[in-house]
C-alpha cells in the first residue's frame, strides 16, 4: 500500500477539494488510485467538496467524515481538509455505506454494513474494517455488536466517531460523491496473496481511583442508580453538590472506566451529559452490574500513553507506508496547549511516514491492541493509531 | 456386665471428649470469625478512608487542572494580546487598525467568530471587521443590535459574559441575535464616551468562557478604544494642520500676486520717475544756463531787482538738478543700471575723508566727534556709493542735533558684515515717523525740516545703496534723546570671495 497525503485551508470546499487532492496525487504520481479517505473540518463539509476531489482524481472511491480537528503531520488543523489518496496493490479494498442509522437501529446498521461488505465476491481473506458513524448517534457500541455478528467478535474494527464543533448540530459522512447524515461508512481491508501487515494500537494514560462501584440500575446507555444511589452522587462525592456549572469540564478530566477481566484493562466512558433526575447518560450501553471505577489522567501520563501506542504500532510491523491517528475530542481539551506535542510524539516515532487522522467523538478499536485478536470496543479518552504497511 | 458397663463407659469418655473438641474446634471457629470479621470491617475502613483520600487529591488534582488551563490561556492569551496591541498601536489610521487584526490571533484566543463595530457620525453602526459571518446574517445582526440589544445595554458593565452570572435576559437576547450560545460582549469606550461594540463568540469544543477570557476581552478592547482615540485625534490634528497648510498657501498665493502687482507699480513709478527726470533736466540745463548767463551781466547790466528774482531762480535751479539727480540714482539703483564697482577698503579712512569733508558744519556747530573704528576693519563696497551713505546719515546727525553736542560713530564686525552705529543727540523721531523714514519723499514734520529744505529722498537713496550692498539699514530713536542708524556693509574677506 503506497499513499499521498495533501491537505488545504481554502474556504471554497470545491477548491479545497481540489487542491488537497492535487497536493496528495503529486506525493503518488504514478500509481493507480484505488481509495481516497477525506477528514474535513464542518465549514467544507459539501458535496462539491467530494466533486472537486473527483474532478482532480477520478472517480475514486471516497469515504471519510468531518472531524472538529483535522490532523495533518506535525499540526493540528481548525479548517482544513486532508485528502489522503492509497494506492493498493495486493489488498482488495471494498467500501460501503449505510443511511438512517437511527431509523433502522443501530445493531441492525451495523449488520446491514457488514453484509453488503460481505456480498463482494472477490473479498478475499479479511483483514480489518475502517469505520467512520455520525457524532450524534448514541449507544454506538451497537454497530459494533451489529458488524461483530456478521464478521466475527473478534474480528478488528478500527476507525473514528465524526465529530464537528459546539455550533453544528450535525456531522457528516462521505461516501464518494455523496454528503451523508445518519450513517456509517467503512471499508473492509482484504488480502489477495501475501499476508498484508498492519498493526492497531490503543491507549489512554487513565488510572483509576477511589473505590470500586456497582451499577445496580440501567437502561441502555444511561446508568439510573450506583451503589444504589444516583448515579450523578458518584462525581458528587467527590467534588461537591455544586458540580452543575463545571460538570462537563469534570466529566472530561475523570472519564468512567469500566474494568474487564478477560482484557485486563480499563475501557473508558465519556459521560455525554448527566440529566435533571440525576442520571448519566453515556455514548453507549453500560449493562447493571458492571463494576466501574472514576479514573483520573494527567497530561503526562497521556503523552506517555501516545507515545506508548505509537511505538507498539511501529513496533508490530516492518515498513509502515500510512499511521491513521484517531485521537479523542476530550485528550486534545485535556492536553489544551500540549496537544499539538502528542501528535509530535507520534510523529517522532514514525518518522517521515504519511501520517493522518482526527479528533473524534469516540475511537473504535480492540482493546488488547497487541495482538489484536480481542473484541473491537467503542473507546473515549483514547488514542487509536492504525499502521498500514505493504 | 462389668465389661458391657465399662465398654459404656469408655463410649462416654469417648463421645465425652469427642463434644470436647468439637466445642473448643467451635469456640476456636467463632473467635477466627470474629478475628476475620474485625479484619474485614478494618480493611473496609481503610478503603472507606482510602476513598477519602482519593476525595481529596481528586479534588486537588481538579484545582491543579482548572489553575493550568486558567495559567496556560492567560499566558497564551497575554501572548496574543501583546501582539495585537503592538500591531494596532503601530497605527494612526481607523481602518488600518481593524485590519490588524488578524484572525488567526482571534482563533488562538478561542474566539472563532467575531464582529466589531464603530458608530458612524449618525450614531448608526458600521462593521469594521467581522470574521465568521455572512453579509447577508451581518445586516441581521446590525438591525437587531439597533433595535434590541442596544437600548438594554445602557447602565449595564462593560463586559457581558455568557459565563456570568449576569442580565439573563440580556445574555439570551444577544445570544440569539448573534446565533451564539459562548460569547463576550463588550463596549468599545473612549474619553468621548461609547464608540463602538466587539462581539467574540466561540463555537469551539473547548468553548467555556472563563473569567481569564474575560479580562483578556477587557483589556483587547481597551487598547483597541485608545489606538481608536489615537487614531481620531492624529486625523482632526492632521486636518486641521492641512487645513492651516492650505490657508498659508492661499494667503502666500495672494501675497506674492500683491508683491508682483507692486513690483510692477513700482518699476513702473521708477521708469516714469527716470523719464520725468531725464525729460526735465534738459530744458532745466538750458533754464540754468540762461540764467547763468544773464547773471553774468554779459548781455547787458541788470537792475538789482531782476538781479536778485534772477539768483533766486538759480538757486532754485541749482535745487531741482539736486532733486533730479537723486531721482535719478535712486531710480538707476533700484534697476540695477549702476554699476557698483566693490573694492576693500580701509573702513577709518572712508569715515576720516567724510568727516575732512564735512568740517565746516561740524565746527561751526561745534559738534563733538566720537570715532570708535577700529583700524583693521576693512569692508567691500562701492567707495562713491557709500560716501553718500556717510554723507547723508552724518549730515543729517548734523542737522538736527544742537550746538555743543556730540555724535558716534562706532563700528564692530558682526558674524559676516561689519555694523556701522551712527548716533547723535538730536531732537530725535517720534515711533509713528520710524516706519516711514526710508520712504521716498517722506519728511519728519519737526521746526528744523520747516526751516532748512529737503528733497525727502536722502534715506531712501541710503537704504537703496545699503541693499545694492546685500546690507541693512535701521534706525532707533526716541523724541529728544536722540537717534541711533545702523547699517551692514559686507565684510572684506567673505564678501570678496562671494562676490567673484
Amino acid at each position: 500500500m503506497i499513499a499521498g497525503i495533501g491537505l488545504s485551508k481554502n474556504e471554497d470546499p470545491y477548491l479545497a477539494g481540489r487542491e488537497a487532492a492535487e497536493i496528495a496525487r503529486k506525493k503518488i504520481p504514478k500509481e493507480k488510485i484505488d481509495l481516497a479517505i477525506i477528514f474535513s473540518s464542518i465549514n467544507l463539509a459539501s458535496s462539491s467538496l467530494l466533486r472537486g476531489i473527483r474532478d482532480m482524481i477520478g472517480k475514486v472511491s471516497i469515504i471519510g467524515c468531518t472531524a472538529s480537528s483535522p490532523i495533518s503531520g506535525l499540526k493540528i488543523e481548525r479548517e482544513a481538509v486532508l485528502v489522503i489518496l492509497i494506492s493498493s496493490k495486493n489488498n482488495i479494498l471494498s467500501t460501503s455505506y449505510v443511511s438512517e442509522v437511527s431509523k433502522k437501529g443501530l445493531r441492525q446498521a451495523g449488520e446491514e454494513l457488514s453484509i453488503s461488505f460481505l456480498k463482494r465476491k472477490d473479498i478475499a481473506q479479511r483483514q480489518f474494517s475502517l469505520i467512520f458513524s455520525d457524532g450524534l448517534l448514541e449507544r454506538q457500541s451497537e454497530i459494533l455488536l451489529g458488524m461483530q455478528s456478521r464478521l466475527g467478535k473478534s474480528f478488528p474494527l478500527v476507525g473514528g466517531v465524526a465529530s464537528g464543533n459546539l455550533k453544528s448540530q450535525k456531522t457528516f459522512q462521505y461516501f464518494d460523491e455523496n454528503l451523508l447524515s445518519d450513517s456509517i461508512v467503512g471499508l473492509l481491508v482484504s488480502k489477495k496473496m501475501e499476508y498484508m501487515e498492519y498493526s492497531i494500537s490503543l491507549r489512554h494514560g487513565f488510572r483509576p481511583l477511589g473505590k470500586s462501584r456497582i451499577i445496580t440500575e440501567a437502561e441502555a446507555n444511561v446508568i439510573k442508580t450506583i451503589d444504589k444511589r444516583p448515579a450523578v452522587s458518584l462525581y458528587e462525592e467527590y467534588f461537591g453538590k455544586d458540580i452543575k456549572r463545571d460538570f462537563d469540564y469534570i466529566s472530561r478530566l475523570y472519564p468512567i472506566g469500566i474494568y474487564l477481566e478477560e482484557e485486563k484493562n480499563y475501557l473508558l466512558r465519556s459521560v455525554l451529559r448527566a440529566s435533571e433526575d440525576g442520571n448519566l447518560v453515556f455514548q453507549t450501553d453500560i449493562p447493571k452490574d458492571t463494576k466501574i471505577r472514576l479514573m483520573i489522567g494527567t497530561k503526562e501520563s497521556l503523552l506517555e500513553a501516545a507515545r506508548l501506542a505509537a511505538e507498539e504500532a511501529k513496533r508490530a510491523i516492518q515498513r509502515v507506508s500510512l499511521v491513521l491517528i484517531f485521537n479523542s475530542i476530550s485528550r486534545k481539551m485535556i492536553l489544551g496547549r500540549e496537544a499539538e506535542r502528542e501528535i509530535e510524539i507520534i510523529k517522532k516515532v514514525f518518522g517521515n511516514t504519511p501520517l493522518a487522522g482526527f479528533y473524534a467523538y469516540g475511537e473504535k478499536a480492540p482493546l488488547k491492541s497487541l495482538e489484536f485478536k480481542g473484541q473491537s470496543y467503542l473507546h473515549n479518552h483514547s488514542i487509536t493509531i492504525l499502521a498500514i504497511g505493504e | 456386665m462389668f465389661v458391657m458397663s465399662e465398654l459404656f463407659l469408655l463410649g462416654l469418655a469417648a463421645s465425652l471428649f469427642s463434644i470436647i473438641c468439637l466445642a473448643s474446634a467451635l469456640v476456636i471457629k467463632i473467635s477466627q470469625i470474629r478475628e476475620l470479621r474485625e479484619k474485614t470491617k478494618e480493611l473496609e475502613k481503610s478503603l472507606e478512608e482510602m476513598d477519602e483520600q482519593a476525595k481529596l487529591i481528586i479534588r486537588t488534582d481538579l484545582e491543579l487542572n482548572k489553575t493550568q488551563e486558567e495559567l496556560d490561556k492567560k499566558i497564551s492569551g497575554l501572548y496574543i494580546l501583546q501582539k495585537i496591541s503592538q500591531a494596532v498601536s503601530t497605527t494612526l489610521q481607523e481602518e488600518e487598525i481593524f485590519k490588524r487584526i488578524e484572525k488567526s490571533y482571534l482563533e488562538e484566543l478561542g474566539f472563532t467568530k467575531t464582529i466589531f463595530f464603530t458608530f458612524d457620525r449618525d450614531k448608526k453602526l458600521v462593521v469594521k471587521l467581522n470574521y465568521g459571518y455572512s453579509e447577508e446574517s451581518l445586516e441581521k445582526i446590525k438591525k437587531d443590535l439597533d433595535e434590541k440589544v442596544l437600548p438594554s445595554l445602557m447602565n449595564k458593565p462593560q463586559l457581558i459574559s455568557s459565563a456570568k452570572n449576569q442580565a439573563p435576559e440580556l445574555k439570551e437576547l444577544i445570544s440569539s441575535v448573534f446565533g451564539i450560545s459562548s460569547f463576550i460582549l463588550s463596549l468599545l469606550i473612549t474619553k468621548e464616551g461609547l464608540c463602538g461594540l466587539a462581539f467574540l463568540g466561540s463555537e469551539t469544543e473547548s468553548s467555556l468562557i472563563t473569567e481569564g477570557d474575560e479580562e483578556l476581552v477587557l483589556i483587547l478592547t481597551n487598547s483597541i478604544s485608545q489606538a481608536l482615540e489615537n487614531a481620531k485625534l492624529f486625523e482632526e490634528t492632521y486636518r486641521s494642520h492641512q487645513e492651516l497648510e492650505r490657508k498659508i498657501e492661499e494667503r502666500t498665493r495672494e501675497l506674492s500676486y500683491a508683491l508682483e502687482e507692486i513690483k510692477k507699480i513700482s518699476r513702473r513709478k521708477t521708469d516714469f520717475v527716470s523719464a520725468v527726470s531725464h525729460e526735465l533736466r534738459t530744458p532745466l540745463t538750458s533754464i540754468k544756463g540762461y540764467t547763468s548767463i544773464l547773471l553774468s551781466e554779459k548781455l547787458g547790466g541788470l537792475p538789482k531787482e531782476v538781479k536778485e528774482r534772477l539768483e533766486r531762480m538759480n538757486r532754485h535751479c541749482d535745487e531741482l538738478v539736486g532733486l533730479i539727480n537723486d531721482l535719478l540714482d535712486l531710480s538707476r539703483i533700484e534697476t540695477g543700471k549702476i554699476k557698483f564697482e566693490f573694492i576693500c577698503q580701509k573702513l577709518d579712512l572712508i569715515v576720516s575723508d567724510i568727516l575732512e569733508l564735512l568740517s565746516p558744519q561740524i565746527k561751526e556747530k561745534n559738534i563733538k566727534i566720537e570715532l570708535n573704528i577700529e583700524r583693521e576693519i576693512s569692508v567691500f563696497v562701492d567707495r562713491a556709493q557709500i560716501n553718500r551713505v556717510f554723507i547723508n546719515i552724518i549730515g543729517n546727525a548734523l542737522k538736527f542735533t544742537p550746538e555743543n553736542s556730540r555724535i558716534t560713530i562706532e563700528a564692530k564686525e558682526k558674524d559676516n558684515v561689519v555694523q556701522v552705529d551712527i548716533s547723535d543727540t538730536g531732537i530725535g523721531i517720534s515711533e509713528k515717523d520710524l516706519s516711514f523714514i526710508f520712504d521716498e519723499f517722506y519728511r519728519v514734520d519737526n521746526p528744523i525740516n520747516q526751516k532748512i529744505k529737503g528733497t525727502g529722498l536722502g534715506l531712501s537713496l541710503v537704504k537703496s545703496i545699503i541693499e545694492a550692498h546685500k546690507g541693512k539699514i535701521w534706525i532707533e530713536s526716541k523724541i529728544g534723546e536722540g537717534s541711533k542708524f545702523s547699517f551692514t556693509l559686507p565684510k572684506d574677506e567673505e564678501t570678496k570671495d562671494s562676490n567673484r
